[in-house]
């Protein structure tokens, strides 16, 4: 890595009691600048490290490093990170301003200065004029924005985002989306978000973390998790998958649903079992003659955009297709999909093992060209 | 058939609260009355107020009462108030349940008890029954109630304020003044009211634990009332009625404007 | 560990509350129960006590207690029923409550008047062509004034009970097909037992340990667990004795909470 990581974790622990840890041995490195997001279902460890971060919490063991420096036993109130809360926490005593100012307040800020910074940080979020506004009055979206903005005016090193719009409706979440991104590349602050919602996470991060059973599965960029997840739990929590055991007959040949097809995937030893991924939009609804597979249709849901489509194929696997076309139930049909849309999964794959694969794969690649 | 039921409800509405009434207007009524008993109406007289704002002592003993709830209210609620933010950082339920159980000890127990026990406890620790006596008596059986009032209020802020506070710099004292006493304001006051008219209101333990020198008004009225009727005791009901009013009316506009539901105002 | 010297730091002043006038002073009580007249250990008072004459005196202090309560909850249900069906139901509540902050003594003073030989009891007696006759010092007096003070305490969380049911539940049961009774009784009753449960709470257990009213009203023609307790440690000295009463007024005390528990989500 060219940058100083802004935070590091380095196995670390958090146990409660005598139960199963929330986080196993987690280690990993965030840059600087970027929008990072934890990505996983609920109890899957992920606000637990936001707190670990922002210093709600002490590490049962292992390090937390910010610039390089053990912050184990920083105080909250003495890191320079500001966090989003899942419910806002903004101060029903206090209107905006006082909220957004709470944290200059602390430090002391001169009056003046302090009514400029609170003034741009509320033009940062487009709530400009609502200063003496009462908490209670505001609607969900704007309490959101006072929220971030009450975080940004600290000019913290880092922002930690707890699932923040997890509580408003779905336009207004789009709408969000969009300008939370924004604002991050406007701030150049590191982002830490957290969501449980995969779409939000595709949409927003340079970099996802996907979390399950206090570890991380899988880390990188929104594209390759997508289009290569490590192993089922990823493939299933990303995106609509269509996941099937198979057998790696050599490189390049896997086979499953009684065939065998030409693949893209190396590097595992022959008639290794494995899992294979098709994405359902990456399939192609055929005449029964031109399908790689033959299915027959068991159930159709109208979304708007495309068909949803439940086949079963002979081996009594069921495939899921997204289509614009439509299709009678009972019917049978084919199923066309071409080397490059089959991924496939060793199964029990370290995330280290995994990358070391594809990197073996790039150089072939570049070799054969 | 509705029509019937629902004026039928009305009149027992209506006889409940003539019931609940007629005593103290009853008592207000014969305070005017120049005959001196309650039963004949003779005429108009403020001679009744006259004498009692003439009466030196009874003066001194209403002094007293107010002395003793004000301090003792005041006592209670901070005691109160640090007791309930100790309970809600007790993060195991059983330690929380222990506590609270031990709180609610002297909410439930009869107040002879309260007066007997108190007697025997100051009496052993040589403690003179008079002003002190009563004034630790009293904060002792008012501190539950403030806990009581406070720790709902606490209890419903959600510790990512207190987070937040934190996460903006705050130390442990800011977030407590700053953030964490102003949320439970409403509550606060609401104990130190409820303390403030459960002195006031209290007499069996004031009577067990009072010694000869010393007297609050509930002990006072005792005493003049197993002696019979005096209509100075009626005019001293009519002011403390108004007062009492007076009281409501204003806890309830400070209520509402603080947002908080006032009705459950005793237990 | 920051926070935990700032806890205990909060804790210091009601942890001491808890010791000195919580715990010690059951303990005193359990103590003295156990020594005699003269200050000697001995199981006296115990034997006493399962005497014919305090025994008596307990199964009657009960048998008040008991009407007492049932009245009560006899008069407050139906009132707390049509308080929640009013328009501005807050304020009629709060008119209910008002009478409660009213001094007791004065309360009980009223009464004095009313139920004297010439009062207004006796006057409407006439009236009504039944004829006056004593009423003050009647054990039917001091249940009145009794149920009379308690009411407003019987009603309110039984009003809020009633006021937090779901009327969805109400539509429901008469959409199934149940009566107006069969709704009462199969839905609404036992969804406000909770209610019903602690009305009786705070108002059985203030009636088995009343004193003062025994005392004003009732002319000591009843006796409670409340007045023994006061007559021995206050008249007659015995603070062994009276120890005991209180002891035992503990045990039904418990016993009667543990029988009318609510189970109540932890806090």
């Amino acid at each position: 890595m060219a940058k100083k990581p802004i935070i590091q974790f380095n196995h670390v622990m958090k146990q409660f009691d005598d139960d199963a840890p929330v986080l196993d041995h987690v280690s990993f490195e965030i840059e600087k600048g970027k929008f990072y997001t934890l990505l996983g279902p609920s109890g899957c460890g992920k606000t637990t490290i936001l707190r670990l971060i922002a210093g709600f919490t002490e590490a049962t063991s292992g390090d937390i490093l910010f610039e390089g420096k053990k912050i184990n036993h920083v105080p909250a109130n003495k890191r320079p990170i500001n966090t989003v809360f899942q419910d806002y926490a903004l101060f029903p005593h206090l209107n905006v301003y006082e909220n957004v100012a709470f944290g200059l307040r602390i430090k002391k800020v001169k009056k003046a200065d302090m009514d400029a910074k609170v003034k741009e940080a509320l033009s940062f979020v487009n709530l400009k004029g609502y200063e003496n506004r009462e908490i209670a009055g505001m609607s969900g979206g704007q309490k959101q924005r006072v929220a971030i903005a009450r975080a940004i005016v600290n000019e913290p090193a880092i922002i930690l985002l707890d699932e923040p719009l997890s509580a408003l409706d779905l336009k207004l979440r789009y709408q969000m989306q969009y300008e939370l991104r924004e604002l991050q590349r406007r701030l150049g602050i590191t982002f830490i978000f957290v969501t449980h919602d995969q779409e939000e996470a595709l949409a927003m991060s340079d970099e996802i973390f996907v979390l399950n059973k206090g570890k991380i599965q899988q880390s990188g960029t929104p594209n390759d998790i997508y289009d290569e997840p490590i192993n089922r739990f990823v493939a299933d929590f990303i995106g609509e998958s269509n996941i099937i055991r198979a057998t790696m007959i050599k490189d390049f040949l896997v086979e499953f649903a009684g065939k065998q097809f030409e693949c893209v995937d190396q590097g595992m030893d022959p008639n290794e079992a494995v899992e294979i991924v098709i994405r359902p939009e990456d399939m192609e609804i055929t005449s029964v003659e031109q399908g790689s597979i033959l299915v027959t249709v068991q159930a159709q849901l109208f979304r708007g955009v495309h068909y949803e489509i439940t086949c079963m194929d002979d081996a009594q696997n069921t495939w899921l297709v997204q289509s614009t076309k439509k299709v009678n139930i009972g019917e049978k049909i084919g199923l066309r999909f071409t080397p490059e849309d089959i991924h496939v999964m060793r199964l029990n794959e370290s995330e280290e093992d995994f990358d070391r694969r594809l990197d073996a794969y790039g150089e072939d690649e570049n070799n054969a060209k | 058939m509705e029509k019937k039921s629902s004026s039928l409800a009305n009149l027992f509405l209506l006889f409940i609260f003539f019931i609940l009434y007629a005593p103290i207007f009853y008592l207000i009524f014969y305070s005017f009355n120049s005959g001196g008993t309650m039963s004949h109406f003779e005429g108009f007289t403020f001679d009744w107020y006259r004498e009692l704002l003439h009466d030196t002592r009874l003066l001194i003993i209403v002094l007293n009462t107010v002395v003793i709830a004000l301090l003792s209210a005041l006592i209670a609620t901070i005691t109160g108030v640090l007791g309930a933010i100790g309970i809600r950082s007790y993060k195991r339920r059983q330690t929380r349940n222990t506590l609270l159980s031990l709180n609610n000890i002297l909410i439930v127990s009869p107040d002879v008890i309260m007066g007997a026990s108190f007697l025997i406890l100051f009496t052993m620790a040589g403690v003179r029954l008079g002003f002190y006596s009563v004034l630790l008596s009293h904060v002792a059986f008012s501190i539950p109630i403030v806990v009581l009032m406070v720790l709902p209020k606490l209890m419903e802020m959600s510790s990512s304020l207190e987070d937040a506070a934190r996460d903006l710099g705050a130390s442990h004292w800011n977030v407590l003044t700053k953030v964490t006493l102003p949320y439970i304001a409403p509550g606060i006051f609401a104990g130190f009211f409820m303390a403030l008219t459960y002195s006031l209101d209290d007499f069996a333990v004031t009577f067990f634990v009072t010694g000869n020198g010393f007297s609050t008004l509930s002990v006072e009225i005792y005493s003049l009332a197993r002696r019979g009727v005096s209509l100075n005791i009626n005019a001293l009901s009519t002011l403390m009625f108004v007062i009492t009013v007076i009281f409501v009316v204003v806890y309830y506009y400070l209520a509402s404007r603080s947002g908080t539901k006032g009705a459950n105002l005793r237990r | 560990m920051q926070n935990k010297t700032f806890r205990n730091l909060f804790m210091l002043p009601y942890a001491l509350w808890i010791i000195i006038f919580v715990i010690a002073p059951i303990l005193l009580v359990v103590y003295f129960s156990f020594f005699d007249i003269n200050g000697n250990f001995s199981l006296t008072n115990y034997k006493n006590f399962f005497t014919a004459t305090y025994l008596q005196m307990t199964l009657n202090s009960f048998w008040y207690a008991f009407l007492i309560t049932v009245i009560s909850l006899l008069i407050a249900y139906p009132t707390a029923y049509i308080l929640t069906r009013t328009k501005h139901k807050q304020l009629w509540l709060l008119l209910i409550i008002v009478p409660s902050w009213i001094n007791l003594l004065l309360k009980a003073y009223a009464f004095i008047g009313i139920f004297g030989t010439h009062g207004a009891a006796n006057r409407f007696l006439e009236w009504a062509g039944i004829g006056s006759r004593q009423l003050l010092f009647t054990d039917f007096s001091f249940v009145f004034v009794a149920v009379y003070i308690f009411i407003p305490f019987m009603i309110l969380p039984i009003f809020n009970a009633l006021d937090k049911l779901n009327p969805s539940l109400l539509y429901a049961a008469s959409d199934l097909g149940a009566s107006k009774w069969t709704t009462f009784r199969r839905v609404i009753f036992p969804l406000t037992l909770d209610g019903v449960k602690s009305g009786c709470q705070v108002v059985f257990i203030p009636a088995l340990s009343l004193f003062m009213l025994t005392r004003l009203i009732a002319g000591n023609r009843v006796i409670t667990l409340g007045t023994a307790i006061e007559q021995q440690f206050l008249v007659t000295q015995n603070w062994g004795m009276g120890a005991t009463i209180a002891v035992f007024l503990i045990i039904i005390m418990v016993g009667f909470m543990a029988l009318t528990s609510i189970r109540r989500r932890g806090v």
